[in-house]
């Protein structure tokens, strides 16, 4: 009797939903077919049956020793990274979820940063870190706890905004009830508060399982000679060795891996899938009152600012750090014009990043809004199995899609060496982030709202924009603000397509770093700096647009 | 007017409601009374459109709406919970209905202001619905459903949550607002003082079905059965036989004309029996409760049977003492 | 209503904000080939290469002049991949000219058929060495020697002589002194591997895994890339670590000159010009191409001088026409090595997954 059954008219509505039905299924799966499976499959074609029988490559692979230890290690440190940046952030989405304190917003702009650095940049920032001159003393350069920690770093933001997100609108009166009920605060939190916020924390590790487990920039840099993944291997095998059929036969050990936890994670959640009545998440924070949450908030800030804060601040030391004191001379250094083709004036990188992102952020907003819908009111097994495929990108070897790209879209339009290739290959891995922040939020939105707006008059197709629509909208701000990160850090396959002369923000850093010279050092630092500014201000802009009223969804 | 005859519906196994028929005539408000689980909120669904698999015809001046969708029916449901939106202002609430019916902004703006006067809410237009409170939320609720000036409105349980002041004081506002302004309207409750404070006419629903319906206080005087006299309120119901227009108690007697004879079953309402003096009945007080404007007191009579009586604060006897009364015969209900 | 209304402005805002910079992002995309006619005026070429290749827009805006034909550049990632993308998409190529197969890759390119063969116009100002493809399938375009490069200031300071032979490195005077690359990884990684296979030998009494044994025996620092080897490894010139002795290229004390903040009058790193190993760069044009002749004319002007005097400042390599003038940074800051080491290209192709593999073997 409680209905949360989408209105169903006898009759006129009734083509009308399932043209908007076929819409909301069609346009995500087209999408998701053309970009991503049908060039998977491409490649993954073209490469095992290059050189004799496709399974020669997968014996090679699987019993290979070596190999079986790249994957076992890539399973492991991507198991032991998510635990250790779920527990690390959990208490941090609990300060920036429930309590409001001065320069909250900055904060929660600040830890986006780190996700959209350049590898790069950041491993030479950790490297001075945690040398035997660095702050720790202890060499820890080329351990797993380097990787371990850097993925901490770029993970922990995934975990703030996912959890956190869902953290802000649960009802403080359910704890409430709890406490007064006799239970103690950990035994609130493990009873009524870890099962309400169950979906957001599964779909955090499922997020941060699957960048560690095809991790690459990290562990080349940070792990040094003894550590290797699958995605680095494949990226050897193909770039170094071109060695195509082994390197499929990894992807798709890496793709079985992938899919194996994507399916038992949807599993969980069409488990534990709760219809709650969420709060606006205004109501819900408020300014800390006694010592013990002061002391929270104040352990979590610096704690914060440690972790997140220090890399960073290296790079912006260096970027200022010229020959002759701290000045600005590397930053003007970026903006005069060089007429080499190489090096990329800063706006012109800028330029191009914040289009390309602009555009990555629409396709990835509209795709996934779609997708959301589908995957939110359909129960049962198609909208499970739809979730897993939208993760799928995520999890897949990077070169392997880059190279998809050129082996299947060639025809019937030649969009192979299409700029447009960038923001779509950005799209494919930002749509989860979309998703996951709009599922929970429209699975919660109670079906007597759209009774409601039905009684008042509004045919389907409006109560989708009148009432799930908004609701879930200021949950994929969230999704969308990852998506401009994801796009301007330049994520995913675009490394391995053919791009035009486009330069992006990270290109140039890349082009910086590739030679010697204080000056060109410089610049790389500076630009990165201004990167991090563009990502914080960026994020801060989504979130005013989210929260025009404070007490508002 | 609205006409529904037949309607039935099942979960499965489970029949929630089985060959309803009901008639809401124009400018009236019919309270549908019952206990939870028996089948009020599925019948308001029914006539909303909101329910699939539902038998039966509903019509609307003689228009089948089969086939209408619930968005196209031109009724208003206000629900037990309210189901305000939480993203929209007081407003953007209850100006939804007007927006979705396509009218100009002015038009608007001056029905929301009128509807918000009405309900004495004047001045909340901007304010966001998450933190008011219950009185406000509920009229806020009833400000949604009154604007577009639906054709029916239904209220679901409309005063569930509210205290008692509250409830009491919007009751009669209600009943001025709906009649004041010809609203054709159901209000489902389980409350039967509200019910009966509301409505014209009351429709008693009992597991699925219709067990009475009339005026109210028809309804109320003439309960049809020990059931409803039951879910009224009504504890005292007596065995008596009677012949020839007298009725027998084991305790005594009293003239019933115009009822058969037999072995019936009588209701004595409270209201029916009073302090006499010189009353045909006596039994000492074994109880009494405040009930805010009087008293209700438990006599026992001597035969064992238990009856309850009103009385007023001014000759109120103390627990134990003999009691003379007297009951009017024009005020007891046979149901059986 | 107020929120209705922003909401829609919102909605129509972004939606225009999409269009145009899809609009914008499509027109910066290689679209297909225009269809004049081959080598004709307003025609376009298109050059596959890697992200390193850098040349000024003068240069290329001489060709159009030259030729009328307009130059798009492709870039795709390191050469390893680039070469991949060649090798997937051999039967409709994405681009016209592929230019940066080295000779460390050369035989799998060739052995692959993605060329066409074209003799072009300058080549007799290309020393012999240089040639590596009889067939004309590729034609050398520049060169780098990747050696060790030395931190002068430590070495002034310790008075300690840069080694002057490989051999060297395994002394205990440059004990921990040293970082390389791994060439499983990186590029000059495997230059220097190569350049050990060749000065040692494989098999033999002292073979070049000897050599490595002692080299990790003695304290070697490997690391996976050269910016970090470089950047945060290496103790000379714009290196932040502390290891004096690293393996790059002839041409970055030069770089370290012409990128310094503030004026230098002398490089702060030197070159070790003996175990140097010669890294040559080529272009071709690709079997396939959409404007053959372009190609050919594109391949031309890249043997000319105008081009090849502009590669060294841009590309930080050394032009492959002996005519060329270098510039006065090439000459004064480095030495160019006499006699680099080389290994032919098809022995490289059929043993360095093998090399590789015994490499890692000793230095893990």
């Amino acid at each position: 009797m409680d209905g949360d059954r989408v209105v169903t008219g006898r009759g006129g509505g009734r083509l009308a939903r399932r043209v908007g039905s076929a819409v909301l299924v069609g346009v995500p799966l087209l999408f998701l077919a053309y970009f991503f499976v049908y060039p998977l499959a491409g490649i993954l074609w073209v490469s095992l049956s290059r050189e004799g029988s496709p399974s020669a490559a997968f014996v090679t692979v699987l019993t290979r020793p070596s190999l079986r230890a790249v994957a076992w290690f890539t399973l492991w440190q991507a198991a032991v990274s998510t635990v250790l940046t779920v527990l690390v952030a959990l208490p941090g989405a609990y300060v920036l979820a429930r309590f409001r304190f001065p320069g909250r917003s900055l904060v929660r702009a600040g830890v986006t940063v780190p996700f959209v650095l350049p590898t790069v940049v950041v491993g030479s920032a950790f490297l001075a870190l945690l040398g035997p001159d660095g702050p720790l003393g202890v060499d820890l350069r080329h351990t797993v706890w380097a990787i371990l920690l850097a993925h901490v770093f770029f993970n922990y933001a995934v975990v703030i905004r996912t959890v956190g997100g869902l953290w802000a609108h649960l009802d403080p009166r359910l704890e409430e009830a709890a406490r007064m009920l006799g239970a103690s605060r950990l035994r609130v939190f493990r009873e009524v508060t870890l099962p309400l916020l169950a979906p957001a924390l599964a779909a955090a590790s499922s997020i941060v399982f699957l960048f560690t487990f095809t991790s690459f920039g990290v562990i080349l840099i940070l792990g040094g000679l003894h550590y290797t993944t699958l995605e680095v291997e494949i990226w050897r095998q193909t770039t170094q060795f071109l060695n195509l059929p082994v390197a499929a036969a990894l992807a798709v050990l890496q793709l079985i891996g992938v899919t194996t936890l994507l399916v038992l994670y949807s599993r969980f959640q069409e488990r534990r899938a709760v219809q709650q009545g969420l709060r606006p998440a205004g109501e819900t924070a408020r300014p800390p009152r006694t010592w013990g949450e002061r002391l929270l908030v104040g352990a979590n800030l610096v704690f914060m600012v440690l972790l997140l804060g220090t890399p960073l601040l290296v790079l912006v030391e260096r970027s200022l750090a010229t020959a002759g004191g701290y000045g600005l001379t590397y930053y003007q250094a970026l903006f005069t014009s060089q007429t080499s083709s190489l090096f990329v004036p800063a706006a012109v990188g800028l330029r191009n990043s914040l289009v390309f992102a602009l555009a990555a952020t629409l396709i990835a907003v509209t795709v996934g809004l779609m997708a959301a819908t589908v995957i939110a009111y359909r129960r049962g097994r198609a909208g499970r199995w739809f979730d897993v495929v939208l993760m799928l990108p995520l999890g897949t070897s990077a070169v392997t899609i880059g190279f998809g790209f050129l082996v299947a879209l060639g025809k019937p339009i030649d969009l192979r060496a299409s700029a447009l290739l960038i923001p779509i290959a950005h799209a494919l891995v930002a749509i989860p982030f979309v998703v996951r922040s709009a599922v929970p939020v429209m699975r919660s939105v109670r079906g007597r709202l759209r009774d409601a707006a039905a009684m008042l008059g509004a045919s389907p197709f409006r109560v989708w924009r009148e009432v799930d629509l908004p609701l879930a909208a200021r949950a994929a701000a969230v999704g969308a603000g990852f998506a401009f990160a994801i796009s301007l850090g330049e994520f995913g396959a675009t490394a391995f397509i053919a791009r035009p002369d486009t330069p992006t923000v990270p290109v140039a850093i890349f082009r910086l770093l590739g030679r010697p010279g204080n000056l060109n050092f410089g610049q790389a630092m500076a630009l990165s700096t201004i990167l991090m500014a563009l990502t914080a201000a960026a994020v801060l802009l989504i979130e005013r647009f989210r929260l025009a009223r404070d007490s508002e969804f | 007017m609205l006409r529904a005859e037949g309607i039935t519906v099942r979960y499965g196994a489970t029949v929630a409601l089985d060959g309803v028929d009901l008639e809401v005539p124009d400018r009236r408000v019919v309270a549908v009374l019952g206990p939870s689980g028996c089948g009020k909120t599925s019948l308001l669904r029914v006539l909303a459109g909101l329910e699939q698999g539902a038998t039966g015809h509903v019509s609307w001046d003689g228009r089948d709406l089969a086939g209408v969708p619930a968005y196209e029916r031109g009724f208003g449901l206000m629900f037990q919970d309210y189901a305000l939106f939480p993203h929209k202002t007081v407003f953007g609430n209850v100006a939804f209905g007007l927006r979705m019916e396509g009218r100009p902004s002015p038009e608007i703006v001056a029905r929301v202001t009128e509807v918000l006067e009405w309900v004495g809410l004047t001045g909340y237009e901007e304010r966001p619905v998450g933190p008011l409170s219950g009185g406000e939320q509920q009229r806020v609720a009833l400000a949604r459903v009154l604007a577009p000036a639906p054709r029916l409105l239904m209220l679901d349980e409309p005063l569930g949550s509210l205290d008692r002041g509250l409830r009491e004081r919007l009751v009669t506002e209600l009943r001025q607002l709906l009649t004041g302004r010809g609203v054709t309207a159901i209000y489902v409750t389980h409350d039967q003082e509200e019910a009966f404070a509301v409505s014209d006419t009351v429709v008693i629903m009992r597991a699925g079905r219709i067990a009475q319906q009339g005026p109210a206080e028809e309804v109320w005087r003439h309960p049809v059965d020990e059931w409803v006299a039951g879910f009224l309120g009504f504890d005292v119901i007596v065995d008596a036989h009677v012949r020839a227009g007298r009725a027998e108690f084991g305790w005594g007697r009293i003239s019933l004309p115009g009822v058969d004879d037999g072995e019936r079953r009588l209701v004595l309402r409270p209201d029916a029996l009073s302090l006499d003096a010189n009353g045909a009945f006596s039994g000492h007080v074994v109880g009494r409760s405040f009930r805010g404007g009087h008293y209700l007191l438990r006599v026992r009579v001597e035969g064992g049977v238990e009856v309850e009586l009103e009385v007023g604060k001014s000759r109120l006897p103390g627990e134990g003492d003999q009691v003379r009364f007297a009951i009017d015969p024009e005020a007891v209900p046979v149901v059986g | 209503m107020m929120d209705k209304l922003r909401g829609t402005g919102f909605v129509i805002a972004m939606s225009i904000a999409l269009a145009l910079s899809v609009f914008v992002a499509g027109c910066g995309g290689a679209t297909t080939t225009t269809t004049a006619p081959e080598g004709a005026a307003g025609s376009t070429v298109v050059l596959m290469t890697h992200d390193s290749f850098a040349i000024s827009d003068e240069v290329l805006a001489d060709f159009t002049a030259e030729t009328g034909i307009t130059v798009q550049v492709l870039r795709s990632g390191d050469a390893g991949a680039m070469l991949n993308q060649a090798i997937l998409t051999k039967d409709n190529p994405l681009a016209d000219v592929l230019y940066g197969v080295d000779n460390t890759f050369l035989s799998r390119a060739l052995g692959s058929d993605v060329f066409e063969a074209y003799e072009p116009r300058g080549l007799d100002q290309v020393p012999d060495e240089l040639q590596l493809d009889p067939g004309h399938r590729v034609t050398p375009i520049d060169f780098g020697d990747i050696c060790l490069n030395y931190d002068k200031a430590f070495f002034a300071e310790t008075g300690l002589a840069p080694p002057a032979s490989l051999r060297d490195l395994t002394k205990p005077e440059y004990r921990s002194l040293l970082v390389v690359e791994n060439p499983a990884t990186s590029s000059p990684g495997l230059g220097f591997l190569l350049a050990t296979v060749a000065e040692f030998g494989t098999g033999g009494e002292y073979d070049w895994l000897d050599f490595w044994r002692d080299l990790v025996a003695n304290d070697l620092l490997v690391v996976s890339g050269w910016e970090e080897a470089y950047y945060s490894s290496f103790s000379g010139g714009s290196g932040a670590g502390d290891r004096p002795l690293v393996v790059s290229y002839a041409s970055s004390p030069p770089a370290e000159v012409i990128y310094a903040e503030t004026p230098l009058t002398e490089a702060p790193t030197g070159v070790v010009t003996a175990g140097a190993f010669r890294q040559i760069e080529f272009a071709g044009v690709l079997r396939g191409a959409k404007n053959p002749e372009g190609a050919g004319r594109l391949i031309d002007f890249m043997l000319s001088l105008r081009f090849q005097e502009d590669i060294p400042l841009n590309m930080f390599v050394f032009p492959a026409n002996r005519d060329a003038v270098l510039p006065p940074e090439f000459l004064q800051y480095t030495d160019v090595p006499a006699a680099p080491l080389s290994v032919p290209p098809d022995v490289i192709e059929q043993n360095r997954d093998r090399w590789i593999e015994e490499w890692t073997a000793i230095a893990l």
